[in-house]
Order: structure tokens, then sequence, then C-alpha cells
């Protein structure tokens, strides 16, 4: 297998058996988080399965161009992001996509969905996740990438940064606006359940 | 990272609503959060602006990360090897470009050898 040696550790094993095994673990380990990125993204299950194993093949074919300055998880979430930006674009230039959005429930976004308290409980907390997951949806791009990579999948701003490739105070300034739309996206969202 | 406010003249409404940021990341420290939270405590416009804020982020953070669905490795090293497949054949044609590259030599010489031949005769 060509995997960069340097970044999965070469050892004197069969190459292809011990790259295969280390490829294997990489995938292991990234995987929940390149899915959910993507899930989150493109909002719809199938197509983040298409692009995770997008941006797996992607990666299993330049790992030996990853440059050591940046950690592989955001390099590998580079590779996400731009690939789900890519598909986001074919679609609004090519009109695809036009059915609503789809509603995302705890099975679909693979979320824990074992909660305290009682069904009532339960149903109304999944309920609020799927009103948040739609304000998502209607984020621009770059707005619903800042939002997931750290308020949901908790990366560092300097690790958003790098994924975003822009500087660590604009990732501030700018998921503190995507968080202020939301927050009005939100509310006016409460404001119509309420008439 | 935390973040000290300079002392002096007290926070103007502005200067806390651009803390929301700092003190949803609990970047803010000492005297700094001390009067952020003194200036949330008697304004309620930036109390409520405040609580809409840490609202939503707490919504974001409590929806937590997805889970990968099952067999979703395999479909990806199943891609991988395909790939791998390819790319051994893509490089063992590679191998038979130098010996092609000769044929073609080989050809050009005999046409003008042929060529020459005719312009002889």
């Amino acid at each position: 297998m060509l995997l960069s040696s340097r970044v999965l550790g070469g050892t004197r094993e069969d190459p292809d058996t011990a790259g295969a095994a280390r490829f294997e673990r990489l995938v292991r380990v990234h995987q929940d988080r390149v899915y959910g990125f993507c899930l989150r993204m493109v909002s719809n299950p199938d197509d983040a399965l298409e692009l995770t194993q997008e941006t797996f093949e992607s990666v299993y074919l330049h790992l030996g161009e990853f440059r050591h300055d940046a950690q592989l998880s955001t390099w590998i979430l580079k590779i996400a992001r731009n690939l789900s930006l890519n598909r986001l674009r074919y679609w609004s230039r090519h009109g695809g996509r036009a059915e609503p959005l789809h509603e995302l429930g705890d099975e679909a976004l693979g979320v824990d969905g074992e909660r305290p308290g009682t069904p009532h409980d339960a149903l109304e907390a999944a309920g609020e996740r799927a009103q948040v997951q739609r304000a998502i949806a209607q984020l621009d791009e770059e707005q619903r990438a800042l939002v997931v990579l750290r308020d949901i999948e908790g990366l560092a701003y300097s690790e958003i940064a790098q994924v975003m490739d822009l500087p660590e105070g604009t990732v501030k300034s700018r998921l503190h606006r995507a968080r202020e739309r939301l927050a009005h996206l939100l509310s006016m969202s409460a404001e119509r359940g309420a008439r | 990272m935390s973040l000290q406010v300079q002392e002096a003249a007290p926070l103007s409404h502005q200067q806390v609503l651009g803390l929301f940021q700092a003190l949803a990341d609990d970047e803010l420290q000492g005297s700094a959060l001390v009067e952020v939270k003194a200036h949330l405590d008697r304004c309620v416009d930036c109390r409520a602006g405040w609580q809409r804020y840490e609202g939503v982020v707490e919504q974001l953070r409590g929806l937590g990360p997805s889970r990968a669905p099952r067999g979703l490795a395999s479909l990806i090293l199943t891609r991988a090897r395909r790939r791998s497949g390819m790319k051994r054949l893509t490089s063992s044609l590679h191998a038979f470009r130098v010996p092609a590259e000769a044929l073609v030599l080989l050809l050009a010489a005999a046409v003008a050898v042929v060529v020459l031949l005719l312009l002889r005769a």
C-alpha cells in the first residue's frame, strides 16, 4: 500500500499488511468526527456517508503530501471540509438538493439518545435538537462549519484556524457572528412555533 | 487563555457584548469576569442578550458529536483496496513506457530506411 511510513510509522513488516493495518486504525480513529462533520454540513446521511468515504480515499492517496506542521486530524477535517463545500456548491450551481432539508433525528445523526428524564422529556429534547439542526442548516457554509467544529466537535480555535485556513482572530469573530445568527434563527422559529 | 480587561471606566454595553464569546468559552478571569458579571447583573438588555447567546451555545454543545454508521470503516477500506489495486496496475503499465518509446523509435527508423531505399530506387 502506498502509505506514508512517516505518518503511519514505518516497520520492516510486509508493507501491504502493515500499511493496511495502520490505515484501518487511522480510519477507525477519525471516522466518527469526519462523518459527523459531513453530516452537519450537508444534512443528509447518504451524502455524508459518501463524503466520508471520499475523504478517506483522498487521505489514502495523498498521505505522502501531509506536512507535519499540522495535526493529522485537522488535515483530514480540512479535506472533509473542502469536499463538503464542493458538494454544496455543485448543488447550488446545478439546482440539486431542491427538496426540503432532512429532518435529522437522533438516529440519523448517530447521537446517543440516552438522556435522563421521562419519555416526554426525551421527546421534547429530541425536538429541540432537531430544531437546532434545522437552524444550523440555514447558516451559510462557513458559519455552519465554524459552529460544527467549535461547538459540536469541540475543536480548539487553533485547530479550527488550520481546518478553515483562516487566522485565529477571524475564526473567533466569524464564530461570534454565526452564534448570533443562530440565536436569531432559533428565536424566529420559537416565535413561529408559539403562534 | 485568559483575558484581562484594563481597569478604569466601567464596561460599555458594546464592550460587554464583545466579551460574550470569551465568557462562553470560560476565557474571562479575575477582575474582567467580575466586571462583566456586575454589568450583566445591573443591565437588563445585556443580561437578556447574554442569556440568549449562552442558550444557543449550550444547545449546540448539547447536540454532541455523531457516530459513524456501523460498517463505514469496511466500506472505506474496500474502496482504498480497490484504489490500491488501480495504483499497482497503473504503475505496472508505467513500467512498459520505455519499451513502448523504443518501439516508436524503431518504427521511425524503419520508415526512414524505407524512404531512403525508395529515394535511391
